[in-house]
């Protein structure tokens, strides 16, 4: 088990990734806010190829694609508590020394 | 007369009079090498003859005109049948030096290769003769050798259950004794085409009927028919290893054919399945055995018994094929027949390498065999393979021809229950291959597997497989058998 | 050469050539199952497109190969992901997983090429009795997994030979009915065996409600495994739906359910590939709508989409088996940060990560947007609002997920090394090909079952690319504000009940409850029997008991006997009246 120590057992050092979660959230506003634009310059041109009218809204595509994802997954969770079930409902399994097992073998 | 004109009776009469000329040699060695030729060359003979008879071959008996005399009439079923009894015999044979030794009382080898000859006279005698009265006196012969074969066996149990069959096998015989005399009663012939002849008037009778009932029920308890069944599986159980192997693939296709002539030859299935309505017993009985044998098959302990309930279940397909009524559910019989001889036969040989380097057949003692032994494993797993009918097995093909009857007889829900039951074949398998590759708790040292010891269980697998892939020949076969015995003797 | 590769069927270069596998060890063993698809790829050069090839088997005109558009793709693009695959396997030791791999790949392709039902039913069998050792092999590594694996396997073997069976009894009824054995597409009312076919086709397609083994069996295989068996059972089942029932109306419900219910589960399942099995579902629901249109751009879509799948599922999957090679664990709760000690495999995962998510310049992009023109040009507004919402689903579990809880999110302090080379060279290829697809689909749309109607097909009109990118990109963004929110549910780790539930739980006690019912009724039953044989005996003149326990069947002679009689009665009474 030297290659993966057990999880907490040393402070990590940060990655660029982790050090800038802000400015990667600020990019993805700023490109969403650019395809805004362009969805409105499509709008008032009035040159959206598209088979039903409703796609012709402006921010159409965007509304839906945020309030679709909001509904999936406040939706799934409350669904796993209809459905979740402790891990060993069906098999009990040693799941450490499976993993375990596993990763000698990826390493023989 | 050329040699093939003789070849019926040759085939009946050599391993008969070996029989006792073994009793007297006694050297073990010569003895089994003597057995072992008979046999083999009764099985050539068998070959041949299945090449050439085209028209039923009759042969008069010390040149007495039937149906005054007896005569021996073969046809290409009987010589089909005769094939699989005597190639199956042969190969089993082979098993048969080493397991016997180990389980026949010592110094008494040559009796048990003289009753194996004479149990084969008895099978190939049945399979041969066109006399009625020939067919109990030859059934009599093969079982009385079979209940002396089965209590050779090398637990003490084998006593009870060779004494159960005896008992079982003499109601069924006297069955099938009152039945022939009933009908000579009637018609005052014995011989078979003549009896044909004359039930056409007579067959109306009450006398006729009971003589009927007997008949089949006779039969069945001989084909172990379910619920007739119970014989069988101690039979199997507790015999030797060859025997069980030979048994497997042969006495019950015999009487499986004497049915077959009972129902065709003699009153014609137009009668039997329209005015006596034997569909309306055999088809339940049928589907009863093929889900209730391998039901129970699932639930055993011992290899053997677990093997011998799944033979109910295939006895289950086969009297289905008759039942069905139709030509082409009695070609998916024989094809059935020869499919289940084999596979059956070689699941056995492979159960008698296992017995003979384990010492038992508990399936519970074959854990982590794949390591121990992983040839006599695999060779385990290909036979059930083909128990269950998996594409390139010979059961595949025979269940296929099955099901194809039964929808073309329109039995749909026939035709399903057969794919269904074949799924419990699975499980029954699958229980042994478990047990084989993935319980290795209480493994045992590597086991050394003697290649001379797979030549048995290889060739049955082998065939096994070659009718799979290559089924023309055996469904030509078939084809020919099933459309002159559906035709009637002529 | 090229005669003696066109007399054999394809794929038997690849079933006939595992055989060997044993023989080989090291380098020359790995070298051999990668040479071996690329034989086997280069044998289809031999084929003209029209080319039909024969034998005749029980008097019946057996079509073993047809080689036209339809078949072409799905052969060509299942000899990819078996090269793919057979590379991605090279740390595998034992031989029985690579002849499995292999000889499950050439009965994939031997099916794609079958022109009979014969033959079909023949390979489609072939696949389900060779892949299954894949679903146990775990089992064989890790004893402590052995009983887990092996009852997934049996399940995995039980529904795939049932539909194996459906599949059979369906083609006899067919034959029965129709006299012919022809593999075409003949739709549900041709016969009395036509549905019975399609439900064969369904099971293995994963039909909602038939769906449960793809997430059961799955994810519990190797790391290798998994990625092979991904890749050819279900695009197989596609294929044959396609052929068979191409317009069946009823597959354009069938197709949308299934892109939708997959994602709630994948939402909250912990376990990553089994995620990818619910995304592989919702898949092929885009692939069937499109089918069950039928139309032509509809059916290039389906089989467009199927292509790009396997690479893109092929390329996430193989990611996540990186994963679990190094880490040792595939669940989302024990993972994250890896981006640090593996950035290729996430570079490699983010690429098929965007692909699937229909990110335009990228595979996904260019296929699913057929399937979903195709839909727009038939007004099925319903259909169309479904597949927009599972689209935002798959941007979800898929695009989001899979990547971010592995790879970013709480960094768990897993130190691993990066994928090792051989798994790195087909994820790239894989990567390549999602990217090359994406850039210059025209390649892709020539090979379709109807070039002509796929050339006039553009996906790249801004209108297109503008609705995309703001669906997913907005679909991100709810990501980031629940996360914010911290609405968003936790990854824990938990069994998800799904259909399996009805045979792994309710089957299994209502056959218990049965079972002892059976038990009471069978011991009744024999209490009543030896009274009754009792009672025959004593009437027969025989007082003893027989006794009991001996062999555990001591009755056997006389209770035949008893039945002998009974059955004798039988047959006399039915002939006396």
């Amino acid at each position: 088990m030297s290659e993966h120590p057990t999880p907490h057992s040393e402070p990590h050092e940060q990655s660029w990734f982790e050090a800038n979660t802000a400015l990667i959230i600020r990019g993805l506003v700023v490109f969403a806010i650019g395809l805004l634009a362009w969805d409105v310059a499509l709008t008032v041109q009035g040159t959206k190829h598209v088979h039903y009218d409703f796609e012709r809204w402006f921010g159409f595509y965007a509304a839906a694609g945020f309030v679709s994802y909001v509904f999936l997954v406040l939706t799934a969770k409350r669904l796993r508590t209809l459905l979740a079930r402790p891990v060993d409902y069906y098999d009990p399994i040693v799941e450490a020394e499976a993993s375990e097992d596993e990763h000698h073998g990826g390493h023989a | 007369m050329s040699l093939l004109d003789h070849l019926p009776v040759l085939l009946v009469i050599g391993p008969l009079l070996c029989a006792p000329l073994l009793v007297l040699i006694r050297i073990p060695s010569v003895v089994r090498w003597l057995a072992q030729a008979v046999v083999t060359a009764t099985a050539a003979g068998a070959f041949w003859l299945v090449q050439t008879v085209n028209e039923p071959i009759s042969y008069r008996m010390g040149g007495w005109t039937p149906p005054v005399g007896i005569e021996y009439r073969v046809d290409k079923v009987a010589a089909l049948v005769a094939l699989v009894v005597t190639s199956v015999a042969a190969i089993a044979l082979l098993i048969g030096h080493k397991a016997a030794r180990d389980t026949v009382i010592k110094g008494r080898l040559h009796l048990f290769y003289a009753a194996y000859l004479l149990c084969l006279t008895g099978l190939l005698g049945m399979t041969m003769t066109g006399d009625a009265f020939n067919v109990f006196v030859f059934l009599e012969i093969s079982s009385l050798s079979t209940y002396a074969l089965v209590a050779m066996g090398r637990r003490r149990n084998a006593f009870v259950a060779a004494f159960n069959y005896l008992v079982l096998g003499t109601i069924g015989g006297t069955f099938v004794l009152i039945g022939i005399g009933l009908m000579f009663q009637m018609t005052g012939t014995l011989n078979m085409a003549d009896l044909a002849e004359r039930l056409v008037e007579a067959r109306d009778t009450r006398t006729i009927h009971v003589a009927l009932a007997f008949m089949l029920i006779g039969l069945s308890v001989k084909l172990a028919v379910f619920p007739l069944h119970q014989w069988l599986p101690n039979a199997y159980a507790e015999s030797p290893s060859a025997v069980s192997t030979f048994l497997a693939g042969s006495a019950t296709k015999v009487v499986y054919f004497q049915l077959m002539r009972v129902i065709f030859t003699l009153f014609g299935a137009s009668y039997i399945f329209g005015e006596a309505r034997l569909g309306t017993l055999l088809v339940p009985l049928s589907l009863l055995a093929m889900f209730l044998g391998s039901a129970a098959a699932v639930y055993q302990s011992s290899l053997k018994r677990l093997l011998a309930y799944s033979s109910i279940a295939q006895v289950g397909y086969l009297t289905l094929a008759l039942a069905l009524g139709t030509e082409e559910g009695l070609r998916a019989g024989l094809l059935h027949l020869m499919a289940h001889a084999v596979t059956k036969a070689g699941m056995f040989a492979v159960v008698a390498i296992i017995v003979d380097r384990l010492g038992t057949d508990h399936i519970a003692a074959l854990q982590g065999l794949s390591r121990r032994m992983p040839i006599t494993a695999g060779l385990l797993v290909l036979g059930g393979i083909g128990l269950i009918g998996v594409p390139g097995t010979a059961g595949f093909v025979s269940k296929l021809a099955l099901v194809d009857a039964a929808l073309g007889a329109e039995h749909v829900f026939v035709a399903g229950a057969i794919l269904m039951s074949s799924l419990i074949a699975v499980v029954y398998v699958w229980r042994v291959v478990e047990v084989m590759y993935f319980k290795t708790e209480s493994e045992g040292p590597r086991l050394r597997e003697r290649p001379a010891s797979f030549v048995p269980a290889g060739i049955f697998l082998a065939l096994m497989l070659g009718m799979g892939l290559y089924s023309e020949p055996a469904f030509e076969l078939a084809r020919a058998g099933a459309s002159q015995l559906f035709g009637g003797m002529p | 050469m090229m005669e003696l590769l066109g007399s054999i069927f394809p794929g038997a270069i690849l079933i006939f050539g595992a055989l060997l596998v044993p023989f080989l060890k090291g380098n020359l063993r790995n070298a051999y199952v990668v040479l071996l698809p690329i034989l086997s790829a280069l044998q289809l050069f031999a084929f003209e497109l029209g080319f039909q090839g024969g034998q005749s088997f029980f008097g019946l005109e057996l079509t073993i190969v047809r080689f036209d558009a339809l078949s072409r793709i799905f052969g060509i693009v299942f000899h990819i992901a078996a090269v793919l695959v057979c590379i991605y396997g090279w740390h595998v030791k034992r031989s029985l997983d690579h002849i499995c791999t292999l000889i499950y790949a050439g009965s994939a392709i031997g099916a794609t090429f079958a022109g009979d039902l014969v033959t079909l039913f023949v390979f489609w069998e072939l696949t389900a009795v060779s892949s299954v050792f894949l679903v146990w092999a775990r089992g064989m590594d890790e004893p402590a997994r052995k009983e887990r694996a092996y009852r997934a396997g049996m399940r995995y073997l039980i529904v795939q030979v049932g539909s194996g069976v459906a599949l059979l009894a369906g083609v006899l009824l067919h034959f029965r009915d129709t006299g012919s054995i022809a593999f075409e597409n003949f739709g549900l009312d041709a016969s009395r065996g036509a549905p019975l076919i399609f439900l064969a086709f369904g099971v293995k397609a994963a039909f909602p409600l038939l769906h449960n083994w793809v997430q059961d069996a799955y994810p519990e295989s190797t790391v290798a495994g998994t990625v092979v068996l991904a890749s050819f059972t279900t695009k197989l089942a596609i294929y044959a739906l396609a052929r068979g029932f191409a317009g069946t109306e009823i597959l354009i419900p069938i197709g949308a359910t299934m892109t939708v219910f997959p994602i709630f589960f994948a939402v909250i399942e912990n376990d990553l590939r089994r995620v990818l099995a619910y995304s592989l579902n919702n898949q092929l629901g885009y692939m069937i709508v499109g089918i069950g249109i039928g139309t032509e751009l509809a059916l290039n879509g389906a089989a467009a989409h199927a292509f790009a799948h396997i690479l893109y599922k092929g390329l996430l999957l193989m990611s996540m088996g990186a994963v679990l090679f190094r880490t040792g664990t595939i669940n989302a709760s024990e993972l994250g940060g890896l981006h640090k000690s593996m950035p290729l495999t996430t570079v490699f995962c983010i690429i098929g990560a965007m692909a699937i998510s229909a990110v335009p310049g990228l595979s996904g992009f260019v296929t699913k947007s057929m399937v979903i023109s195709a839909v727009g040009n038939e007004h099925l507004t319903i259909i169309f609002g479904v597949l927009l919402f599972a689209s935002a689903g798959v941007a979800d579990h898929s695009g989001i997920k899979i990547p971010f809880f592995t790879f970013f999110a709480h960094d768990q302090g897993h130190r691993v090394k990066e994928a090792p080379l051989h798994m790195l060279i087909p994820m790239g290829i894989a990567a390549a090909l999602c990217i090359g697809i994406g850039v210059y689909p025209d390649a892709l749309y020539s090979l379709l079952p109807f070039p002509a109607t796929a050339a006039e097909y553009h996906p790249y009109d801004a209108t297109h690319v503008l609705t995309m990118l703001e669906l997913l990109l907005f679909a991100g963004l709810a990501f980031v504000v629940l996360m914010k929110l911290g609405v968003y549910p936790p990854e824990l780790p938990r069994t998800n009940l799904d259909t399996d539930w009805f045979y792994r739980r309710f089957a299994k006690n209502v056959a218990l409850d049965f079972g002892h019912l059976a038990e009471y009724g069978r011991a009744s039953l024999w209490q009543g029997f030896v009274r009754f044989r009792n009672a025959m005996l004593r009437v027969i003149g025989h007082h003893h008991q027989p006794p009991e326990g001996m062999l555990g069947e001591p009755w056997t002679a006389s209770a035949t006997t008893l039945w002998a009689a009974l059955l004798l009665g039988a047959l006399l009474l039915m002939y006396y009246s």
